[in-house]
């Protein structure tokens, strides 16, 4: 048989009922046929017109290069009349028989949802053209089925056009035209739009169903009782009623669908008395919308199977052919095998970060500091505080920002990379799972692990986590990642205090981090952050080569706007915390000592608070500088301890700090608020009052651990100076 | 099958369309589709997404293009009663 012939048994009487429960095919569920009086008889053609063609479907379906193709020079455009859509017009002519045809406009549904969906509709139902030519998207069929399931409730006869069957077959899944007609006993023909490929056969298909109005299927919904039970009782009571050109069949539909169109023209339609049968009717209705659309979606599966089964093609999980994508998203997706892969990735960004990261860094530290002497010796004229402002103060937070740059520029890179691939979405969706306990996001998992390298991009990084409950907590839990320039502090002083303990405490230190994380995360997710249940469907992307091009775009647009946004005030509060720390001595011309300055009596102040661990103001001042720069924490110990180079310090320190003091002051640093950078971005990602929230709690969390792993370690004997040995 | 989906929306969680796809036995596009028809009938709302609002001066901005194919999925009240109806 020819494909392109619909089966015998694909067209049923035109005497077709309304819509009636039938026992159903499949278990106790009854058939609905809603094919109504479609044999009402259509307004005249116009003379030397045989018949009208209406030509439906989705938008982006190729419907008006088809409309292009068939009516050629014939075509002639306007605007339907009093709506701003384009109305489009012409005629084609089959075996010396002239067919008028329009063009309606693109719609997803008939649900009067739009005005194009609105002009679509009304023009089928007012105008009743001969034959309805529905344009379907061969490589994404079941999408326009469910358009047909409600096209197939209005009253005209219905052709399918299989459109882009090429793609559809070269995607490997070609669909089978005669196994589709014969599934939903309609005439289908396929065409390919693009090269004019089975438009002959299209028009004389049109012709012959337009004239001999012989082409009518019902379409079969499998409802629950419940709902047929409703359609009965919906159609039982409005069909006396219903007017012409409505069909009771659509009518029900609609009313049961809730649009307030239908039941604005019923309840007009209705005779008084039955208004509140009408109502009760209604407030019953929702179920069986959503019982109606999720049949029409089941009756389009089953079709859409039908005609592609076939070919052998059963997986639907898919939106084309099987791919590469399917193989590696087995592996990428696998509960464990994806969380193996993502950590192994992110180590990978993290040594990327430091390898490529560290050395820029330190270079541009050295020659920031070069041109901040260089600079300072030009103004040296001016007196020492001009010089220290410029070599210290200037240079000194321009120079931090600086070192920020090479750190942010490779995660941009790494970021924008993964991103281009396509693996961000499987790498959040992996990980979300896991980390869903503690209320974060899964989408927050980069952030968080290039965390480890540095808090300012992991913070930015958050922007992506749509809910605002999970990003505001993960903005504020971030900080307690431990960052490369605190792992820097680590490196120094622990192997100082524990000499033969060293690694323990350290991997204890960072340790305890993640404990506070999952602490914090669990105890604020169900507390402050509750924010409601909600459901992260994600549409993975398929996998592609990442552009480098678009990769460098992507870099420095982030770098630019992360100079203008957090670079500003970076270089505020460093220059800030710098002048603090030489005045008010640099104002009497002296040498501008921390210990006088305001920073200086500052510590002196808050020394009660580290009397409980037993530490002086010295170690004070320096949490408080650390917070510029973790680093910096190093060099302040330096110039209090009054020693050069950092074996020095050590040394001096061991002599002055018990391992307990020494142990809280490790846990404040690590616990507490990382560094200016960060409370920068913390503030432009979360405003101010959650920046200010989220400092305070570091520094009530940070304080506390500092006070409780002190009285720790003093129950260990560790409060005297060289107890840990 | 849209109130199956509901259902599916509402024990909450994260789900990638590829699954909803195989559990309803239906393609992904038509997963997108029944999604949007539920938002339509007013029984789901995209929520979150504050992101394309800042977007302008956020170093992640193009990072972000990703909004468009992750959508956050929060159940209305009617969605809500719909869902615990049929459960």
């Amino acid at each position: 048989m020819n494909p392109l012939d619909p089966p015998a048994g694909a067209v049923p009487s035109a005497a077709a009922p309304g819509w009636t429960a039938q026992p159903a095919r499949e278990g106790a569920l009854p058939q609905l046929d809603p094919s109504a009086a479609r044999a009402t008889p259509s307004p005249a053609p116009p003379p030397g017109v045989v018949a009208r063609v209406a030509i439906a479907g989705q938008p982006n379906v190729g419907k008006s290069t088809l409309f292009a193709r068939l009516t050629g020079a014939s075509l002639e455009t306007g605007n339907w009349p009093g709506k701003t859509v384009e109305r489009r017009e012409g005629r084609v002519t089959s075996a010396g028989h002239t067919l008028a045809v329009i063009d309606l406009p693109g719609t997803y549904s008939l649900s009067a949802n739009s005005e194009e969906e609105r002009v679509a509709r009304d023009y089928v139902l007012q105008e009743r053209p001969d034959v309805l030519a529905l344009v379907l998207d061969s490589t994404a069929l079941e999408r326009g089925l469910y358009l047909l399931a409600e096209v197939l409730l209005l009253p005209v006869p219905v052709v399918v056009v299989l459109n882009r069957t090429d793609l559809a077959e070269r995607a490997g899944a070609p669909v089978d035209a005669a196994a589709l007609s014969s599934a939903l006993g309609l005439p289908v023909v396929p065409v390919v739009a693009r090269t004019g490929a089975g438009l002959d056969t299209l028009a004389a298909t049109l012709r012959r169903v337009a004239t001999q109005r012989a082409s009518l299927a019902p379409v079969v919904l499998e409802v629950e009782p419940e709902t047929a039970a409703l359609l009965t009782r919906a159609t039982t009571l409005i069909a006396p009623y219903v007017p012409a050109p409505y069909t009771v069949n659509w009518v029900v539909h609609k009313l049961i669908e809730g649009e307030a169109e239908a039941a604005a023209l019923v309840r007009a339609w209705l005779p008084a008395g039955e208004h509140a049968a009408l109502d009760a009717l209604l407030a019953d209705a929702a179920p069986a919308a959503m019982a109606l659309a999720g049949a029409r979606y089941a009756w389009a599966g089953r079709a859409a199977r039908s005609a592609t089964r076939a070919h052998g093609s059963g997986d639907r999980s898919r939106d084309d052919s099987a791919t590469w994508t399917d193989r590696i998203d087995r592996f990428a997706l696998h509960p464990l095998a994806g969380l193996v892969l993502l950590v192994a990735l992110s180590f990978g960004v993290y040594e990327l970060t430091l390898v490529l990261a560290g050395p820029l860094q330190d270079s541009l530290s050295t020659a920031m500091e070069a041109a901040g002497k260089w600079c300072g010796a030009r103004v040296a004229g001016l007196g020492p505080l001009a010089a220290a402002f410029v070599v210290d103060g200037l240079f000194g937070s321009v120079g931090l920002l600086l070192t920020f740059l090479p750190v942010l520029a490779v995660f941009f890179a790494a970021f924008a990379l993964l991103e281009d691939t396509g693996y961000m979405a499987r790498a959040a969706f992996v990980l979300d799972r896991a980390l869903s306990a503690i209320g974060l996001r899964g989408k927050s998992f980069l952030p968080m692990f290039v965390g480890a390298g540095c808090n300012v991009p992991a913070v930015f990084g958050a922007r992506v986590i749509e809910s605002r409950s999970a990003r505001l907590l993960t903005i504020i839990l971030l900080p307690l990642v431990p960052c490369s320039a605190r792992l820097i502090v680590l490196a120094l002083l622990v192997p100082a205090f524990f000499a033969t303990h060293a690694a323990g405490v350290s991997i204890g230190l960072i340790a305890l981090n993640i404990a506070v994380i999952a602490l914090l995360g669990l105890l604020l997710s169900r507390t402050m952050f509750r924010g409601e249940r909600q459901s992260f469907i994600m549409e993975l992307p398929r996998y592609s080569v990442p552009s480098l091009s678009a990769v460098a775009v992507s870099v420095w647009t982030k770098l630019k706007a992360f100079l203008r946004d957090a670079g500003t005030m970076i270089v505020v509060i460093a220059i800030s915390v710098w002048a603090l720390s030489v005045f008010p001595g640099a104002l009497h011309g002296g040498d501008a000592t921390i210990q006088d300055s305001y920073l200086g009596q500052l510590g002196r102040f808050l020394e009660p608070l580290g009397a409980p661990m037993d530490m002086d103001w010295r170690l004070i001042v320096a949490i408080l500088t650390g917070f510029i720069a973790k680093e910096v924490v190093i060099a302040t110990l330096g110039v209090l301890y009054a020693a050069s180079g950092d074996d020095a310090i050590v040394a001096t320190m061991q002599a002055s700090i018990s391992p307990a003091t020494a142990l809280a002051f490790l846990v404040i640093t690590m616990l507490f608020i990382p560094c200016v950078g960060t409370v920068a971005a913390m503030r432009r990602e979360a405003g101010t009052r959650w920046t200010l929230f989220g400092a305070g709690l570091l520094l009530a969390v940070s304080y506390v651990f500092g006070v409780g792993v002190y009285r720790l370690a003093a129950l260990a004997g560790l409060d005297h100076i060289g107890g840990a040995g | 099958m849209l109130t199956q989906l509901l259902v599916t929306v509402a024990r909450g969680g994260t789900v990638h369309l590829g699954e909803l796809a195989n559990e309803l036995g239906v393609t992904v596009p038509v997963v997108r589709d029944m999604l949007t028809d539920l938002a339509l009938r007013g029984y789901l709302r995209p929520s979150g997404g504050e992101c394309s609002t800042k977007c302008g001066g956020c170093a992640f901005a193009t990072s972000c293009h990703g909004e468009a194919a992750t959508q956050t999925w929060a159940l209305t009240d009617k969605g809500r009663r719909a869902a615990s109806g049929a459960a």
